[in-house]
């Protein structure tokens, strides 16, 4: 079952009818955990044995870590009057303990999500080393169970959090699961932290309208955006990507900025599908985009797109990353070559260059996507050392860098920037890549025809797509000063209800409906 | 104090660290402000700040980071 498909409405309605009438205030976490077992089960085609086996394996070391803790305690009241060293001791053998017990648990998720989803590609890259020997093994080939990036990080960070104590443990196995398995972040995040959705999935919400309300509302947006925008978008991205051979370099262009485009509708649409259906059940799951086709910067746009992926990968991998020794001995080595303006940022590009390798590597398990990581990692980190000399440079033009003109220039140049490094994404193979950005240099012909611009496309289609873009593009700019959904749910009745039947009306005439098990979601596939 | 004043003056001259209480739940220093801060904390104050004590709490007002530092001196 996918949240586009035509059981996810009736499945929603039943659980909400069983939230809020059937079950006591108490026990409604009860009511979400089924749910999201039933969701899991019938949407993952591999064994859902493997969360299972997450979800064991971070409460058994929460337990642990408890444990842990409490006999510290214990010593700690036991012993009051032994020497501050002996006590200092005590902690530090407690907290190498936790570590231990945190570490392995990590090491077991890693260890899963490795086999399942980078078998294919290891095997493949062992074959090739020892191709000399003329022997293969048979690469494994495994059904990836749904969401296993997501909850692998997820189930990371809990089990940080409660090395670092920034968490409670949870004791209770089956809310465990459910934190795991919550059915609108399993398939494409967001990636919750323990601390902001436990709490909430647990308590047991009243029914209250404002949150249908708001739930419903957002969900419609989000159906918009993926069935009216995304899903008329593909093809023609498509199109261009599969037969870029016979297409100019402008044309190939095009080509990654409706992927750009057609992304950022797809999964900013399913986000906020699973937001607004978490918000029925009075739960607030995490922002994951704020606008980020208005970044100015490509870094300030990885602080906008994902926002869930990237802070994960910021508190669990480069921070760790860049105050490790090795980061800091790098450190002193840049120091030492470059000065201390340059030698100061070392740390951060030591732990940046490991940080977007495997963002790439979360994405698929392919070059291609390692190749789009390491690109995204060298723009941003080429950006942080030279910006001292952009902005002389930009002194010495006279450009202020707060002018209006300035800034609609950096948003613009940030947009073209991310379309560009979609080629990795997009092309089918790492060659097709090479010849994309060949094309993109030596063959820079105009489009001669509508076809070689819209491939596919029939004009009232077009006219439709652009409409909608426009009504996409004028939310997220009022958006960027102000809240829509609150100033739309201060307008009289007739204004607010006639906005809900247009977009109802627009997703039912003009939605393109297709069933599979993700739903089409461009997310749902890492 | 004034050591690190300075230290926070010179990585973001417009801030004013007196009275900002929300540099990091801000989002005024980003994540490579925090490492290069950190780097020269380092090194300026004889410390060493580990993964554990990167928390919002410790970053988010120079009085913050201050106590932060004297605690990890008391330590060490």
């Amino acid at each position: 079952m996918a949240i586009n498909s035509i059981y996810f409405l009736p499945f929603l309605l039943l659980l909400f009818v069983a939230y809020y009438t059937v079950c006591p205030v108490k026990y409604r976490w009860v009511v979400l955990l089924f749910g999201s077992v039933f969701f899991y089960v019938t949407a993952c085609a591999a064994s859902p044995v493997y969360i299972l086996v997450t979800g064991i394996v971070i409460w058994a070391a929460g337990i642990c870590v408890e444990r842990c803790e409490v006999r510290l305690v214990r010593y700690r009241e036991e012993c009051r009057e032994i020497a501050k060293v002996q006590q200092k001791q005590a902690e530090a053998r407690c907290k190498k303990q936790k570590k231990r017990i945190v570490t392995t648990a990590i090491l077991i998720n890693l260890g899963i999500l490795t086999v399942l989803k980078y078998g294919g590609l290891l095997g493949g890259m062992l074959n090739g080393m020892f191709v000399f020997t003329g022997r293969s093994l048979p690469a494994p080939q495994f059904l990836v169970p749904l969401g296993i990036s997501y909850y692998t990080l997820i189930s990371i960070g809990y089990l940080i959090d409660i090395y670092k104590g920034k968490t409670k443990v949870q004791r209770n196995f089956l809310k465990v699961m459910l934190f795991l398995s919550f059915f609108p972040q399993i398939t494409q995040g967001p990636l919750s932290r323990y601390r902001q959705l436990g709490g909430q999935l647990y308590e047991g919400h009243a029914y209250d309208y404002h949150n249908l309300s708001f739930g419903c509302q957002r969900m419609l947006w989000g159906f918009f955006k993926k069935m009216v925008i995304a899903e008329r978008m593909r093809p023609m991205m498509q199109a261009i990507f599969d037969n870029y051979e016979s297409y100019g370099g402008v044309t190939c262009f095009l080509g990654c900025i409706y992927m750009t485009v057609w992304m950022y509708a797809d999964f900013s649409g399913y986000m906020d599908i699973v937001s607004g259906t978490a918000e029925i059940f009075g739960i607030r799951l995490e922002e994951n985009f704020r606008r980020p086709f208005f970044a100015e910067s490509l870094a300030e746009y990885w602080r906008r797109w994902h926002i869930t992926l990237s802070s994960w990968f910021r508190d669990y991998m480069f921070y760790p990353l860049a105050v490790s020794s090795p980061a800091v001995k790098f450190g002193k080595l840049g120091r030492k070559w470059f000065g201390a303006r340059i030698g100061k940022l070392f740390p951060s590009l030591f732990a940046l260059s490991f940080v977007w390798t495997a963002t790439g590597l979360w994405h698929d398990a392919s070059v291609k996507y390692v190749l789009w990581g390491v690109a995204n990692g060298a723009v941003i980190m080429g950006a942080m050392v030279v910006e001292p000399a952009f902005t002389g440079a930009k002194k010495f033009l006279h450009i202020r860098q707060e002018s209006k003109g300035w800034r609609v220039f950096s948003k613009f140049r940030t947009f073209l920037l991310v379309s560009a490094l979609k080629i990795f994404p997009g092309a089918s193979s790492g060659q097709a890549a090479l010849g994309m950005t060949k094309k993109f240099v030596l063959d820079l012909r105009l489009p001669g025809s509508f076809e070689e611009v819209f491939p596919g496309m029939p004009v009232e289609e077009v006219v439709i797509l652009a409409m909608s873009l426009a009504l996409f593009f004028f939310v997220d700019l009022f958006e960027e000063k102000r809240r829509l959904r609150e100033s739309l749910a201060s307008r009289p009745f007739g204004v607010r209800w006639l906005s809900y039947a247009f977009l109802l009306a627009a997703i039912l005439c003009l939605g393109k409906f297709g069933i599979d098990m993700t739903g089409g979601f461009a997310y749902a596939q890492y | 104090m004034e050591k690190l004043m300075n230290i926070l003056k010179e990585l973001r001259p417009e801030v004013d660290f007196a009275n900002e209480q929300k540099l990091i739940d801000n989002a005024i220093l980003d994540s490579f402000d925090m490492v290069s801060l950190i780097g020269e904390i380092n090194e300026a104050f004889d410390v060493e700040i580990s993964f554990d004590e990167i928390e919002p709490e410790n970053f988010n007002s120079a009085e913050r980071i201050w106590k932060m530092i004297q605690t990890l001196r008391q330590e060490g």
